[in-house]
């Protein structure tokens, strides 16, 4: 009897094997978080002294701009024959435009709300990691932390299409037309994988949660 | 109220004078354990357990295991 199996065997770290790469994981998710935190530090100083440097004047401001847009190169006789490349969706640089709040704006937008977005998301898939490397993985810590992911990348995949769009817009809106031949509009695309991750990760929140009550009831099982 | 089983595990070590720290190393199950059968946080008790006890205890399964209708 005295092998008598007790509740103390029961929890999960007695019962799994030690875990492998869980803390060289955890290591590089605490230095991509802190990386990301610095990038952002760096990212708004840059943005607040190069945008606070842009002349008052219109025609003295030759702001660049790096954001998304749909391009269409309208032909003429020289393009038709030239040009090889008639339509452009993503990422473009306007060089020497006149936007002063378009060059706020696509930084904002770069910079500080996808920022956020992945420093919170960094954020709580280092203290998944930092759990698992303990392991505590039936934890109802874990079930938050993976509900929160989830939501997050839920809340950006929906958002951010209109928020790029918005700023899409409202730069557009600033700069007027950029080039004689260069149809600008807004870049709208709905990134459907993040929506399916998002999915994903808050089913395995309520299965963990699940396991969670199981293996609560398994501890209580004497 | 619902109806809920009761483990009258006090009052049979009562009965035959046996403290906790005797039960447990009789038994084999840790202090931790038997205290929480005793305050009925437990959620179920396996046959094994329950046969230990018996043994331990020198009683029947009825003696240790309550219907309490409070």
């Amino acid at each position: 009897m005295k092998n008598q199996e007790s509740s103390d065997t029961m929890n999960t770290s007695s019962q799994l094997p030690p875990p492998k790469y869980t803390p060289e994981l955890k290591m590089w998710f605490d230095f991509f978080y802190y990386l990301s935190v610095l990038a952002m530090v760096v990212g708004v100083g840059f943005i607040l002294v190069v945008g606070l440097n842009i002349p008052g004047e219109i025609s003295e401001r030759h702001t660049d701009i790096e954001y998304l847009f749909n391009a269409r190169v309208i032909t003429n006789d020289v393009t038709a024959a030239a040009s090889e490349i008639m339509q452009v969706d993503g990422k473009l640089k306007l060089n020497n435009t006149s936007g002063q709040a378009a060059f706020f704006i696509a930084n904002i937008d770069r910079i500080l709300i996808s920022g956020i977005f992945s420093l919170l998301a960094l954020y709580n898939l280092r203290k998944l990691f930092a759990n698992l490397a303990s392991q505590r993985i039936f934890d109802l810590e874990n079930v938050a932390y993976v509900k929160k992911l989830g939501l997050i990348i839920l809340v950006y995949s929906i958002v951010s299409p209109f928020i790029t769009y918005l700023c899409g817009m409202a730069i557009l809106a600033e700069i007027g037309e950029f080039h004689e031949q260069l149809q600008l509009s807004p870049y709208i695309s709905l990134p459907i994988e993040g929506i399916l991750i998002s999915g994903a990760l808050l089913v395995l929140a309520q299965v963990l949660e699940y396991a969670f009550q199981i293996k609560q009831e398994q501890s209580l099982t004497i | 109220m619902p109806k809920t089983i009761k483990i009258n595990l006090d009052m049979v070590m009562l009965q035959r004078k046996m403290s906790l720290t005797e039960l447990s190393e009789r038994v084999g199950i840790t202090m931790a354990n038997l205290s929480t059968l005793k305050t009925g946080k437990a959620k179920a008790i396996r046959f094994s357990t329950l046969l230990a006890l018996c043994e331990a205890l020198n009683c029947e399964p009825g003696d240790l295991i309550q219907l309490d209708e409070d």
